[in-house]
């Protein structure tokens, strides 16, 4: 692209296809959340106080703040109501909802277990369902990589840097180093 | 001469044997990240802060601002080979990159884009050398209500030049100021909005927040399931030709101009620069004729560009306080971490640290040089790693970046939350540079606002009767009204995902 030709495009570029019904939902639902939020942080900041004897209070900032948000979120939903149905809001980026799930999921099971089973452990598990499960890695490959990402970095983070990693909570398995 | 003898000392401090490790170590760990996918400069630099929080507060940046001008030579060697940008910067350089590949010159590209990038990263530096101590010193004779205004005004540059909407880019950056009012008030000491929990009174962290909404969010809008192919040019092919240099000269002149130059404007990203850059090369270039056929002034010029800028946009930071961009935003929360505020009182408090930093930025600028000309082999061996096996290492180092701030796995439910979070704004089209802008000037701009209105009693004309707060509000009035006005700005912008 040149120079000219990036310059020359408006500031509200024409979407290149329509947003499906599903980024509509979403949309409405963020909106909403928006509000929601800028009505609990106003709520909450004048039970913080606005004021005090030596001029703006806790509560002073975060108010002019959830006063915007609020005013920001309709502002969006009037744009949204008002951008032609055939284009709709310009879609973002796509998703593919299996891998993002896998992804989201294994890391909130990993941080559930890590205090519990230890950072080798539950980092050697996880890495096992990336690469062999996920992946379709070989086993030695899985292996080799998911002991250098748990035990490996456990001990090089430990006499490296000085950094403690968690050790698992249960005796039995920190009695085995893990 | 003051400069000359504090620039002499900053470069003893970088050139200890200690910090010269650290800059190396950083230049590697940086253009690992540029050269990896689906993780860019700003979730790179904020992935490796835990690593820096034992060293000691100089040696700690000196590595993280390696890191940083790292990336950009990184995402250069995906461009040339493999005719995909590793970050947005090097996007240009793609066309005249891999048309050069192409002809099986992709050596003398690397090695022009590395020489371009070296002398425009050296000659920035220069300019901030000569910037920093009157920037600086004028720093010093601006209060609380110049600096809440200046604030305002780099907000406003930001949030106008990100992404499609105006609506959406403020959107982003209310977030990121109320995320940063979680914890204790900086100025009553009353916790607020930490719903009782002992952990949320230190505030969210910082660096969770950022892995999170560029990282992790990263990876879960990319799904790619095959490896590159790519092959490495050999060590001889690496040496461009006399005709390269000399061709490339001019482009090399004119990058360095322009990305110095945007470098100082906060919300011009890296992007913009070398996109002008080129445009520079169509219009005024000897060879414009050849641009796109794999033409040498089509990677020096933007390459050039984009390191001009990332050293030149290190100015606002040092000298007022101002990131200019979201990676520069995470570095200054790197100094916030430390202990260090960046601006005027940097050099008034830190001079030794300043100056050492600075003077490593000349440093790194030769470890890059001399560090990656050589090693293109090993950067075209990681990107023939499947990228799911990437993606689960990447993975493992985010969880690990998350927890060892603050040794809780609380950060790691908090890395995770912003990840979806990311995943959400990312998919409504909601720019992310203007949250981690203000996740990390909140603070700041809180104090100030707060402070002015303590000296005036509450009286919100002070803002309007000091002449330098008026100047900056009215232009950030101007800037945030641009769109009713309808004036335009670059569509890279619109298209950056750093903007």
């Amino acid at each position: 692209m040149s120079h000219e030709s990036a310059l020359a495009q408006p500031t509200h570029p024409e979407p290149a296809e329509p947003a499906p019904p599903s980024d509509a939902r979403l949309r409405t639902g963020t909106q909403a959340a928006l509000v929601a939020l800028a009505v609990y942080v106003a709520v909450e900041s004048l039970s913080l106080g606005l004021w005090a004897s030596f001029g703006p209070g806790p509560g002073f900032f975060p108010f002019v703040l959830a006063v915007a948000l609020g005013l920001l979120g309709v502002a969006w939903f009037v744009q949204s109501l008002r951008a032609r149905p055939a284009t709709g809001a310009p879609a973002g980026e796509r998703v593919e909802a299996g891998h993002a799930v896998a992804v989201l999921g294994s890391l909130v099971v990993l941080a559930a277990v890590m205090d519990l089973l230890g950072y080798q452990l539950s980092v050697f598990l996880f890495l096992m369902f990336h690469l062999k499960w996920r992946a379709g890695r070989g086993w030695v490959l899985s292996l080799a990589l998911a002991l250098a990402g748990s035990a490996g970095v456990f001990h090089g983070f430990e006499q490296g840097l000085m950094v403690q990693l968690p050790p698992s909570a249960v005796p039995f398995l920190a009695g085995w180093g893990l | 001469m003051d400069v000359l003898a504090d620039l002499l000392g900053g470069l003893a401090t970088a050139l200890s044997p200690q910090n010269l490790l650290y800059a190396f170590i950083g230049c590697l760990l940086g253009t690992l990240i540029g050269v990896l996918p689906g993780i860019g400069p700003v979730a790179g630099v904020a992935l490796l802060i835990p690593l820096t929080l034992n060293l000691d507060p100089t040696s700690a940046i000196i590595m993280l601002a390696a890191i940083f001008y790292g990336t950009q030579y990184g995402g250069t060697i995906t461009s040339v080979l493999l005719n995909t940008p590793g970050e947005a910067a090097s996007a240009i350089t793609t066309i005249d990159g891999y048309a050069m590949t192409r002809k099986g010159r992709a050596g003398a590209a690397l090695t022009i884009a590395a020489l371009g990038s070296f002398v425009g990263g050296t000659i920035a530096t220069a300019g901030l050398v000569v910037a920093a101590k009157p920037l600086g010193d004028l720093g010093l004779r601006i209060g609380p209500p110049e600096f809440f205004s200046l604030m305002v005004l780099g907000i406003s540059l930001l949030v106008a030049l990100a992404g499609r909407s105006m609506t959406k880019a403020l959107i982003s950056g209310v977030l990121g100021l109320l995320i940063a009012m979680v914890g204790i008030d900086p100025v009553a000491g009353a916790p607020r909005f930490t719903f009782g929990s002992d952990r949320l009174l230190d505030g969210i962290s910082f660096v969770a927040v950022i892995i999170g909404l560029f990282g992790l969010s990263e990876i879960l809008v990319t799904a790619r399931s095959r490896s590159a192919q790519v092959v490495a040019p050999g060590l001889r092919a690496l040496l461009p030709g006399r005709d390269d240099l000399r061709r490339s000269a001019p482009a090399i002149a004119r990058g360095t101009g322009i990305g110095f130059a945007l470098g100082l404007v906060p919300g011009m990203t890296g992007s913009v620069s070398s996109l002008l850059a080129y445009g520079a090369e169509r219009r005024f270039g000897r060879h414009r004729a050849e641009l796109g056929t794999g033409a040498v002034e089509g990677v020096a010029g933007p390459e050039t560009a984009n390191n001009a800028h990332a050293n030149g946009a290190l100015v606002p930071l040092f000298t007022l306080g101002i990131p200019a961009s979201p990676t520069i935003a995470v570095l200054m929360g790197a100094f916030l971490q430390q202990g260090l505020t960046p601006g005027p009182t940097l050099f008034a408090e830190h001079a030794d640290v300043a100056w050492g930093i600075i003077a490593s930025l000349f440093v790194g600028n030769v470890i890059l040089l001399v560090l990656n000309v050589p090693l293109v082999g090993l950067w075209t061996s990681i990107l023939r790693i499947p990228y799911p096996v990437l993606t689960a290492v990447i993975l493992t180092f985010m969880v690990v970046g998350a927890y060892t701030v603050n040794f809780t796995v609380f950060d790691v439910f908090v890395m995770v939350g912003f990840g979806l979070l990311g995943l959400v704004l990312r998919r409504l089209d909601i720019p992310l540079a203007p949250l981690v802008l203000t996740l990390v000037l909140g603070p700041l701009m809180e104090r100030s606002l707060r402070e002015s209105l303590e000296l005036s009693q509450g009286d919100f004309t002070l803002f309007l009767t000091r002449p330098i707060c008026l100047v900056l509000l009215v232009i950030a009035l101007v800037i945030a009204a641009s769109p009713l006005l309808r004036l335009r700005k670059p569509a890279a912008l619109a298209e950056d995902p750093e903007a």
